[in-house]
């Protein structure tokens, strides 16, 4: 999977947590511009993400991870 | 190995344009209630049936008449993160007839939330209230060795008994309490279950209590325990997401414990399935009948393939003995349909079994029309169990409220998947229930009657019909209160009540109750109707008239009248109030009132109101014979 192929999956994710189907994302997009992306949201699109894709985050990873880059980073590793 | 239940294999696959059709629901559509019922229909995923929910929910805000689902409040109060299992529940209501609206606790409020008579859940004029707590919150989580358990076991228990009376006292809503399933992790092995104070112990007892309570005091039970069961307590248990977020189990887990749930709402609303219609070829027997002949079709013990189709015949036959009525569909001609259930030997169905048989080369959406109206009930109310792709695809896309289980090739996984299905789940069972196909066919024995018999006077004075009338009481509460939520079509008011609404008006001197019981020549009815009367100075206020559509026609409401008049009369009233409040099922009562020869005071399109002076009714005589406690 490409990292643009990744963000679309993080983008049509996202978009459902936060119930924005036309939200635009990119790598440089961190929760602090998505005024819906909070912790629980975050916690949505993480559980999304795992049965998506089948990965498993581990708990350190998850809490620090509310920037996109950062997400399609550790994604890319994990598959 | 079964196939997984998380998957909810029974279901078909979503088509391709589902997120475009939730979209299309959210904007708006000409009969939402359908369109939210067809869509839940499919094998969701937890993030599809949060799309669902959200269209279904817009769609309430913005107004729209959402029947033929049932509306419901609910309530939850739970202990760990539920967010998104919260998030699948209303698809998975919407699959089960009803339309639920959810107001949620904050995380972990369980306590605060069921004692503070000002809070959410206690103001939110809720029908019921899911009390999702598990054994953590109990504080089972670690065994007890020193002191045996049995304290930690008692001291959960009235945590849970004092959540159940808040919720009762302060919102006047129902629980609904869960099972505790058991966590994997042993501290002896196998020994766990016989140490006093270990978690598994502990769990055991927790669950009979819990049990207990539930028949005490009325409530409602998801049997999670079962579920975690049946899905496996290590895959269940998620520890990851526990430390991580406090999930309250498996993200994976979640779509089926929503799916129980709303097979649970349903059951309340009285939307659980009635009527289990069978294909024949290849569905309880092997092989076609036309075909291969009584010889040449495979059922019966001695192979493998005999035994499975055996198997299906024994799961319908105990669906059956708890009153699901069964009926049979099948693309056939009739003599040729009917043989193998009159002369195979190793057949446990028997003709008899079925309240209509319908075997012709008509399709099977006309056929499956003509069985609901054959019995009295909606198509709403059918599970049809077919082997062929292409019926089930036709039955689905013309009649997409009946329910059709997808198969896999295999007889002997068809009862798994008949069951797993949750069709017809029940949150109450009486003799009456397990009377219910017997007195289905003896309904159709009647309709017989009626056609060898000319005069409509005649006819009813043919079925000696005797009529019982008595205050609402402890040993009729549930099927009272079944009554209440499932009728739709004679029911003048439709205001549904719980349980313990209806065990409050027992002792309620200002409510006059009733209920009516029907028995003929042909058998007993059971209970067929109730009335539930308000005292206003001297007006009585008819709450609730429902009755059973069973017996249209029999005179039956002209005879409660006339056992209201004198009860009316006793009680010092002297009018007697009545009122339709129009839905899309009950135009059959619009003129109820006016028939009764009330007069009309109020005609607006929300509700028409009526009025008789107890001093104007004229008695007539009826066909009964009457007994009153």
């Amino acid at each position: 999977m490409t990292r643009s192929e990744i963000l679309k999956k993080i983008r049509d994710n996202l978009a459902i947590a936060v119930d924005d189907p036309a939200l635009q994302i990119s790598e440089a997009t961190t929760s602090d511009d998505v005024e819906e992306w909070d912790s629980v949201n975050h916690m949505k699109l993480i559980i999304a993400l795992e049965s998506e894709l089948g990965i498993r985050f581990e708990p350190d990873e998850i809490t620090s991870l509310a920037d996109v880059k950062g997400l399609v980073d550790l994604i890319e590793q994990k598959l | 190995m079964n196939p997984p239940i998380v998957e909810l294999p029974w279901l078909p696959t979503p088509p391709e344009d589902f997120v475009q059709r939730c979209q299309a629901l959210a904007s708006g559509s000409a009969s939402p209630g359908l369109e939210a019922a067809s869509l839940a229909a499919f094998r969701l995923s937890a993030q599809q049936s949060l799309l669902l929910g959200r269209a279904i929910r817009r769609c309430r805000t913005a107004g729209a008449d959402l029947s033929p689902l049932s509306g419901f409040r609910l309530g939850v109060l739970a202990s760990t993160t539920f967010d998104l299992v919260t998030d699948c529940i209303p698809a998975a209501a919407a699959r089960h007839g009803v339309s639920v609206e959810i107001v949620s606790a904050p995380y972990d409020q369980v306590m605060q939330q069921a004692l503070d008579p000002t809070s959410d859940i206690n103001r939110g004029r809720l029908d019921a209230v899911l009390v999702a707590v598990d054994h953590r919150w109990l504080n089972l989580d670690h065994a007890d060795l020193a002191s045996g358990g049995l304290e930690r076991v008692q001291s959960a228990l009235a945590k849970l008994q004092a959540v159940v009376q808040n919720l009762r006292s302060h919102g006047n809503a129902a629980a609904i309490l869960q099972t505790v399933p058991a966590p994997p992790q042993t501290l002896f092995g196998s020994y766990d279950r016989r140490v006093p104070g270990s978690v598994r112990a502990m769990v055991d007892d927790i669950n009979r209590g819990i049990i207990s309570l539930a028949n005490e005091t009325g409530s409602y039970v998801l049997d999670a325990a079962a579920l975690a069961e049946r899905i496996g307590t290590d895959l269940w248990f998620d520890p990851v997401h526990w430390v991580s977020y406090k999930l309250p189990f498996s993200a994976e887990c979640f779509p089926v414990y929503a799916d129980m749930l709303g097979r649970l709402l349903g059951a309340i609303r009285g939307k659980a399935r009635k009527c289990l219609v069978l294909d024949l070829d290849n569905t309880v027997w092997g092989g076609v009948i036309g075909d291969d002949g009584l010889e040449g079709i495979v059922v019966g013990q001695g192979g493998p393939r005999g035994e499975a189709f055996l198997s299906v015949q024994q799961c319908a036959l105990e669906l059956r003995q708890r009153g699901v009525i069964l009926a049979v569909s099948s693309k056939n001609d009739d003599a040729v349909a009917r043989r193998p259930f009159r002369e195979h030997p190793d057949m446990l169905l028997r003709e008899d079994h079925f309240a209509v048989f319908q075997a012709n080369w008509i399709d099977k959406p006309a056929n499956l029309q003509a069985i609901a109206k054959a019995l009295n009930i909606g198509v709403d109310a059918l599970v049809v169990l077919d082997d062929n792709p292409a019926e089930r695809a036709q039955i689905r896309a013309a009649l997409p409220m009946v329910a059709v289980p997808e198969l896999p090739n295999d007889p002997s996984r068809y009862a798994w998947y008949l069951t797993a299905a949750g069709y017809f789940e029940a949150v109450a069972y009486s003799t009456e229930d397990a009377a219910r196909a017997d007195s289905y066919k003896a309904d159709a024995r009647r309709t017989e009657v009626m056609a060898t018999t000319r005069d409509l006077g005649d006819y009813l004075k043919s079925l000696e019909m005797k009529i019982r009338f008595a205050p609402f009481d402890a040993k009729s509460r549930q099927r009272i209160t079944q009554l209440i939520n499932k009728t739709n079509q004679f029911n003048l008011t439709t205001r549904r009540y719980t349980e313990a609404d209806v065990a409050a008006m027992e002792v309620d001197d200002a409510v006059f109750t009733l209920q009516v019981r029907l028995e003929d020549k042909f058998g007993d009815l059971g209970m067929i109707g109730v009335v539930i009367c308000r005292a206003a100075g001297d007006t009585w206020e008819i709450d609730t008239w429902l009755m059973s559509c069973r017996v249209l026609g029999r005179r039956v409401e002209e005879t409660v009248l006339a056992h209201l008049i004198p009860a009316a009369r006793e009680h010092g009233i002297t009018r007697l109030l009545g009122t339709y409040l129009p839905t899309a099922k009950n135009a059959l009562v619009s003129d109820h009132y006016a028939k009764l020869g009330f007069t009309p005071i109020e005609d607006t399109p929300a509700a028409r109101r009526f009025e008789l002076a107890v001093e104007a009714y004229k008695a007539t005589e009826l066909p009964f014979e009457v007994e009153s406690v």
